[in-house]
């Protein structure tokens, strides 16, 4: 299984003489590589603490998340090469200007120079549908573009995993805009095998998913976990395979 | 029990033991559009309670009925401890999951005890499940049309509406449940 959210429980703290707010109530949930699973949760259902959690931008209050095995409080995977990608739509403008410099910025530091970063960058941007936006500026982008540059920004280090919040947001409930961001992250899971979890708040970002989950007052329910494969077909052993006398 | 609607008409004598007028008029209010109502297959399906020994015939006057349109009929019906044990057999069971999952947990919420809580949460949730399923393959065809395209809109509407109206009626079952302690199967003959 390539994450493992292993019931996770997540409590905020509030301020004096307030009870602390319980975000994600003992939550599991399993994801395969190259699965689409969507979380269907209105405002303040817990849907976003989720894939914080999920992605180890916070570390829950209790139970654990494993990513390929390894619990992600011993390895960090966000933003790692082949680890998970989170989809966050603000840009900085202390990091870049250009949008292909914003997709670009999580490969620096690293081995790679500015140019091959920026090369990666406008193959993300053009697998996404957004490679007329690499010279824009953030401020410049729609709601359509914007999802689709967070989306480029949080592949480009090419990950196993990506997280996509309410990726409908803003757009209209339309085939040409809401569907076709949910398309796009079906072909990711379809086509490049990255296991996509994501929320929505409108029934339509359910479809074409390989699960369909709900989350409300911190609870998920669902199919919590893939169904088995079916087992691989074993040959019979010929004696026994004979009729009998 | 095989049958919904002997399931569903079970349920109705379990909840309050009256006439075959009665039980027809409420089979009605309770599950319309989820089954179909037609007089004579209520009371037929009354007869193969009756005769399975799930429900028995009473005194009217002792079932408590307002049965203005059976005045001839001097009996009632009331569940038999059997019949208790088959109606909580059947409300207990889990939902296979199959393409008809969705319309089979809204006949048992709807013909579960309004004390029961916590047989009502579960269903919601097997119907929840069934709705979720729905709308994951509420999807046009690639190659298809705008009729097709309308088509999974619509399915993905019912699923936005369903799901909203479950997450209400979760609420509002647990916040019963808090202020009024659900007693399991009370009322059911033992």
């Amino acid at each position: 299984m390539l994450l493992v959210v292993d019931a996770v429980t997540q409590r905020y703290a509030r301020g004096r003489r307030r009870r602390e707010r319980v975000a994600l109530h003992d939550a599991s949930l399993a994801l395969r590589a190259g699965e689409l699973v969507s979380v269907w949760g209105q405002r303040r259902s817990g849907r976003t603490t989720l894939l914080r959690i999920a992605g180890g931008v916070l570390t829950p209050s209790a139970g654990a998340v494993r990513f390929d095995g390894v619990d992600l409080r011993e390895r960090p995977m966000l933003g790692v090469p082949g680890g998970i990608g989170y989809t966050q739509r603000e840009f900085s403008p202390v990091v870049a200007d250009a949008v292909v410099e914003h997709v670009a910025a999580p490969l620096l530091g690293g081995r790679c120079s500015t140019a091959e970063a920026e090369a990666h960058a406008f193959a993300a941007l053009k697998r996404v549908g957004a490679a007329a936006c690499t010279e824009l500026e953030p401020d410049e982008l729609d709601h359509n573009e914007t999802i689709r540059v967070a989306i480029a920004r949080a592949l480009v280090t090419r990950p196993r995993l990506l997280l996509v919040d309410e990726p409908a947001v803003g757009l209209a409930p339309t085939p040409e805009q809401a569907g076709a961001v949910y398309a796009l992250l079906e072909s990711l899971a379809r086509d490049d095998g990255i296991a996509v979890l994501t929320t929505v708040d409108d029934a339509s970002g359910l479809a074409g998913a390989d699960r369909a989950l709900s989350i409300d007052e911190g609870e998920l329910r669902g199919q919590l976990s893939p169904l088995d494969e079916p087992s691989d077909v074993v040959r019979l052993d010929d004696r026994r395979a004979r009729p009998s006398a | 029990m095989k049958s919904n609607v002997k399931s569903a008409v079970l349920s109705l004598v379990i909840e309050r033991p009256t006439g075959g007028a009665d039980v027809c008029r409420r089979f009605e209010d309770r599950f319309d559009g989820l089954l179909e109502s037609r007089r004579n297959h209520i009371y037929d399906a009354l007869s193969q309670l009756t005769r399975g020994g799930l429900v028995e015939r009473i005194p009217l006057a002792l079932a408590g009925a307002d049965d203005e349109d059976d005045d001839s009929r001097p009996l009632g019906f009331r569940a038999t401890a059997k019949g208790a044990r088959a109606y909580r057999a059947w409300i207990r069971q889990q939902i296979p999951a199959s393409k008809d999952a969705r319309q089979e947990a809204l006949v048992r919420i709807a013909a579960t005890q309004a004390h029961d809580v916590d047989n009502a949460l579960r269903l919601l949730e097997e119907y929840e499940r069934a709705v979720l399923d729905v709308a994951r393959r509420a999807q046009a065809p690639v190659d298809g049309n705008a009729i097709d395209e309308l088509l999974a809109e619509e399915r993905q509407d019912v699923a936005q509406a369903e799901l909203r109206w479950i997450r209400r009626a979760r609420a509002r079952l647990r916040s019963e449940a808090d202020g009024d302690a659900p007693v399991a199967d009370a009322g059911l003959p033992a």
